[in-house]
């Protein structure tokens, strides 16, 4: 029983419930789920669950991160723009994933050691890295080898598919991160600077860090869509810092910090693409279907919002009880 | 030997927050810093404890210099310092809040097991393992304070510097925290205490250090000097403490002015009904969190619909707006969230109300400011330029030159020296003449004793739990009924506890 | 000499300077720089923007980190929708359009405040997600291939007015004046707006209907959005999908240049068109450069973490 209330009670629970439940929807539209469903799934969709885990660092602690989507674009770019040059693919991922923790590091210096606002900060970095990304690459075009994606579809010991590795590989880093006792002061940073401060924690350090380990996230991100693609375009990850805010709000981390986990943002963001991907089963022409999307992403924001504060949820209850008497 | 300082000095821009100050406290004292608002003792305590850097001069310990550059370095030397709005974080639980200054570890990692014995060894000693593993945002006022102490013993303290305890202790509390403190002692801990409450301080400290617009003035042993005597240092002038105890008009038949029969505290689930008579001031007093607040910010309209009866009139209520409208007025207490406007001019504080809610054709804001002995340079200053007891005399004159007819003050003169208390209460009592009626909360019950003596009729209502524990009138207004009505042990009559179960 | 520099410490002092400076720099590196045409065209640009500017500060102005970042969307809209409005003259058809890209956008706008004041989306998530639903609506209505003519009575709103200054720019500036006195500073809302900005609570707790002036500011950014978008068809003469997204970023960027706190209660609008100013010009420098697109992107992105740097820092945890 109090196992069921934990579970229950756990920031992420809406989100996962979801999931689940629009994940049978699915199954039930496409014809039952198979693995072969998983694996595409995870394929086309760990780029969108890396950026979300790296964003729902930077918001536990009370800021934001709006500049991984161009970081994702960045590190496709360079990926692209480097194997063309003729260096192999895996120096291209890896120069281009250094990039992108360098690109982390800046953020997180302006943010943690400047202490200008996260939002700001992130606003204005945005504009330049994806300038940088445009610079490099003004239009869509240029190929990777296919090889690249072959390893991205393959999978590890022949079950782990190579995207939930790189996904697993985050989570490690950041569970070890919070288990060590910066977790702990991370959490308290989230909720309140000043106090974090006079109980001796090292504010810069961990605003710093959260900002690096969103640009890993970025990369890893990068590294996927990349590969998923096997093709560059300055403005593949634009529209994705938005979905992931959208992903980890609705997975129920608090954008005020202090509340939620990455678990939050991974299953928002696997809940908002399997919705997505129904939406795109569904046949609508092309034209209503971004349309349906922005729509989706309002609603999901909406509703968990409305769940996770307890008065509002009240206030509606009752509207919704008072109009069917 | 033991803590030293000698001639510290500290100013943010133009304003001085310490002038001078100088003191030594010898290991295992209690010593009290006392002074009025804006006389720098807080400013003393975080100095000592890192939060903030010092001008000039210089802090010895056992005769070696100190000079921490942050909290971290100065908990390195175990000098720690507590104070409520710098101290808990509510989404941790209360073992993460003890010990997340220094997180037991096993192999690196976060050691969950040591975290909730060393939790339980310390909150032992009061009394409360049971909170353990609780959230801190989930307990009472009280308890928290306690995790807040908790806290600090976990960090095996050389000074410990405690910065105004704000929530009231139930006498067991302050039972525990003396034997703690008292161990401490005997370890050689050199403690600093900050708070207002008089009584406190005699109960805890040895010996008491008087500051004032930033500088020390003398140390005193406690028992030297009554609190008349040390209220008057304090102070500059001879003031005498509120004595308004048996100077009470009688009960007398009052005009009905408002009548609320239904006012809903919601943190405690309870209704409370209430009768305001013209001309009358009524006291509300209690431990905090016990729904004073709660029940006039009811009144004003802030948790939704409420029912009035205005001179036999029915009246209902939405919003503060149309509280206003009806000539209600809110001051309260904390300033910086519920009273000024930052960023805005003096004038435009002042007049906030008058202009763009209630479309008077406005007087002066010169007129209004000197009317209520504002100090201040001209109309168009930023309102932070001014003192704390300024900028509320600013909120009282924004209320005051609307003529309320019911003015509902929350704790205002919290944080205010004794001087522009005293203008306060000669304010309120000069509206309530006029046949307005004043309801007022107070955490300082000699305040309600002195405020409630001053109107014709006056009334103090004893809050606990949410419910209304105690109506005194006339004679019976005193400290000590006040302070029984609001404990515990005598708030609940015991039959009606038997008839709950 | 405390004083004196108080005076000279005004927030409009920044951008005025940066204003003479970029005009010094713009005309040494190109040197038909200040001619007359250029500068009628960087009046022209400065003019929309101003537009954008005025919603966003508005926005800001009414705190607890407002921001509207679904202007750059809305303005897209109106620009794609408000030309399709025909009635039987040219001219009817545009005292129509006003009002209707009033109308659409005013309306975005207020749903951007309800999220934000009813339902308490942090207003950055909010109106970033309505800046997605608006794109996506923008290419329901238009099916994805926006053919839109533009009317000559539209378009004469670059025809030269005097000098350097264009019809419009003239519009622009008189709407800024009067908006500035009249609407920000004197109104009822307007001095209400700061208040609540400053101090959402305090300002409830005077009767002041915070909620409602949050909600409308949002209406009104969205309004001068729409209108913002109608200026800019009508001075580049057609219209495509998503033409004005860089307009979110650069609203913003101009009212942080011109000195409008986004800690909310305090700003004006002339500093957002100072800001405007600023802006464009140095947009105007790199064009002439020849720059790429993508590095006038860089530049712009560099210029506005320099003006971060030094202009917004949090203060010191220790102090």
């Amino acid at each position: 029983m109090n196992l069921f209330k934990k579970v229950t009670g756990w920031s992420a629970f809406p989100a996962l419930l979801l999931f689940l439940i629009f994940l049978g929807i699915n199954g039930v539209l496409t014809g039952g789920l198979s693995v072969y469903f998983f694996h595409s799934f995870i394929s086309t969709n760990a780029a969108a669950i890396c950026v979300a885990i790296g964003v729902t660092a930077t918001i536990l602690v009370a800021g934001t991160d709006i500049s991984l989507g161009s970081i994702v674009s960045l590190v496709n770019v360079v990926i692209v723009t480097l194997c063309e040059r003729g260096y192999s693919v895996s120096t291209a991922a890896l120069i281009a994933f250094g990039c992108a923790v360098v690109c982390g590091m800046i953020n997180g210096f302006i943010i943690g050691v400047m202490r200008v606002n996260p939002l700001l900060t992130t606003f204005a970095t945005s504009t330049a890295f994806g300038g940088i990304a445009l610079w490099i690459l003004p239009y869509p075009g240029g190929y990777i080898d296919y090889s690249f994606g072959d390893w991205y579809l393959g999978s590890l010991f022949g079950i782990l598919p190579t995207p939930a590795v790189l996904i697993l590989a985050l989570i490690l880093i950041w569970t070890i991160f919070i288990k060590l006792p910066f977790g702990i002061h991370l959490y308290a940073l989230g909720k309140d600077v000043k106090k974090a401060y006079a109980s001796g924690i090292n504010v810069t350090f961990l605003r710093f860090f959260v900002h690096t380990f969103a640009g890993i996230a970025a990369g890893a991100a990068g590294i996927c869509i990349s590969a998923s693609t096997c093709a560059g375009s300055p403005v593949v990850g634009a529209s994705m810092s938005m979905n992931s805010i959208a992903a980890a709000v609705i997975g129920g981390v608090s954008l005020n910090g202090g509340i939620g986990s990455v678990w939050g943002g991974i299953f928002g963001a696997c809940f908002l693409n399997i919705l997505i991907s129904i939406v795109v089963s569904a046949n609508f022409g092309s034209v209503v279907q971004s349309f349906i999307q922005g729509l989706i992403l309002l609603i999901g924001v909406v509703f968990s919002v409305i769940a996770a504060d307890r008065e509002l949820s009240g206030k509606m209850k009752k509207i919704f009880r008072g109009g069917a008497r | 030997m033991g803590l030293v300082f000698r001639n510290v000095s500290k100013s943010y821009g133009a304003v001085v927050a310490i002038r001078q100050a100088d003191m030594e406290i010898e290991r295992g004292e209690v010593r009290a810093i006392l002074g009025g608002n804006g006389s720098g003792k807080s400013t003393l305590a975080k100095i000592a404890g890192g939060l903030i850097g010092k001008d000039t001069g210089e802090i010895l310990l056992d005769e070696e210099k100190i000079d921490f550059s942050s909290p971290k370095e100065a908990k390195k030397h175990q000098v720690i310092m507590t104070s409520q709005e710098l101290s808990l974080f509510g989404n941790l639980t209360v073992e993460e809040n003890i010990s997340i200054c220094d997180v037991p570890r096993r192999a690196g990692f976060t050691d969950k097991k040591a975290l909730k014995k060393k939790a339980r060894d310390i909150l032992a000693s009061m009394n409360l393992e049971s909170i353990v593993g609780k959230k801190v945002s989930e307990l009472a006022a009280n308890q928290q304070y306690m995790v807040e102490l908790a806290k600090a013993l976990a960090q095996d303290p050389k000074i410990l510097l405690i910065d105004e305890i704000t929530s009231a202790l139930y006498r067991e509390d302050v039972d525990i925290v003396c034997r703690l403190l008292a161990d401490l002692k005997k370890k050689g801990c050199i403690i600093l205490f900050i708070s207002h409450r008089m009584a406190e301080l005699y109960a805890i400290c040895d010996s008491v250090t008087i500051m004032r617009n930033g500088e020390t003035l003398g140390t005193y042993q406690m028992e030297e000097k009554t609190e008349d005597e040390l209220l008057s240092l304090m102070v500059g002038t001879k003031v005498e403490s509120y004595h308004g105890e048996g100077r009470h008009k009688g009960e007398r038949k009052r005009d009905v002015f408002l009548k609320a029969s239904q006012i809903r505290i919601p943190s405690y689930g309870t209704e409370e009904s209430l009768e305001i008579g013209k001309g009358e001031i009524i006291g509300v007093a209690g431990l905090q969190g016990h729904g004073q607040t709660e029940l006039i910010r009811a009144l004003y309209g802030m948790y939704g619909e409420i029912s009035l009866e205005k001179d036999g009139q029915p009246l209902t209520i939405h919003s503060p707006r149309e509280a206003v409208r009806q000539g209600f007025a809110f001051i309260s207490g904390d300033r910086e969230r519920d009273g000024t406007f930052r960023e805005r001019s003096l004038a435009e504080n002042v007049l906030a109300v008058q202009q763009l809610v209630k479309n008077q054709k406005a007087k002066d804001a010169k007129e209004i400011l000197d009317g209520y002995n504002v100090r201040y340079d001209h109309p168009g200053q930023l309102i932070t330029d001014l003192s704390g007891g300024n900028q509320q005399k600013v909120v009282v004159g924004r209320w005051l030159s609307t003529e309320p007819t019911l003015l509902l003050a929350d704790d205002p003169s919290k944080g205010i020296d004794v001087k522009a208390r005293n203008d306060l209460h000669r304010e309120f009592a000069r509206l309530a003449g006029q046949g307005s009626a004043v309801i007022m909360i107070s955490s300082d019950d000699d305040e309600l004793v002195n405020i409630t003596s001053m109107a014709e009729t006056s009334r103090v209502i004893v809050l606990y739990e949410g419910k209304i524990s105690a109506v005194l009138t006339g004679d019976a207004i005193s400290r000590e009924n006040i302070s029984a009505a609001s404990m515990p042990i005598n708030a609940i009559p015991d039959e009606q506890e038997v008839s709950r179960s | 000499m405390m004083e004196r520099w108080k005076k000279w410490n005004n927030p409009y002092l920044p951008a005025v300077l940066g204003i003479l400076a970029l005009m010094i720099l713009g005309q040494t590196v190109t040197s038909g720089f200040l001619s007359m045409n250029n500068i009628s065209s960087i009046l022209m640009t400065t003019a929309i923007l101003t537009m954008a500017s005025i919603g966003q500060a508005a926005v800001v102005i009414s705190g607890d980190s407002g921001l509207d970042m679904s202007v750059g969307a809305v303005m897209s809209l109106t620009a794609l929708f408000g030309p399709m409005i025909v009635l039987g003259s040219g001219m009817a058809s545009l005292f129509v359009m006003i009002p209707a890209v009033l109308l659409i956008g005013g309306c975005v706008g207020l749903l951007n405040g309800l999220g934000v004041q009813v339902i308490k989306i942090v207003p950055l998530v909010m109106t970033l997600i309505m800046s997605n639903v608006v794109n996506g609506f923008a290419i329901l209505i238009t099916g994805g291939q926006p053919s839109v003519s533009v009317s000559k009575e539209l378009q004469s709103i670059s025809g030269v007015f005097v000098g350097p200054v264009r019809y419009l720019t003239a519009i622009v500036l008189i709407l800024l004046i009067v908006l500035e006195i009249f609407f920000l500073r004197k109104s009822r809302y307007g001095r209400s707006l700061f208040l609540v900005g400053d101090n959402y609570n305090a300002a409830r707790l005077c009767g002041i209907n915070s909620k409602k002036i949050v909600i409308l500011a949002y209406g009104f950014s969205g309004a001068m959005a729409g209108l913002a978008g109608l200026f800019l068809v009508g001075y580049a003469g057609t219209a495509q999908m998503n033409m004005a997204s860089s307009y979110t970023m650069l609203s913003v960027a101009a009212v942080v240049i011109g000195g409008t706190k986004l800690t909310g209660g305090k700003g004006t609008f002339i500093g957002g068109a100072l800001g405007a100013m600023v802006l464009i010009l140095i947009t105007n420098i790199l064009q002439a450069l020849n720059m790429a697109a993508g590095l006038r992107s860089l530049i712009q992105g560099l210029i506005l973490i320099g003006i971060l740097m030094t202009n917004s820092r949090a203060p010191k945890l220790r102090q």
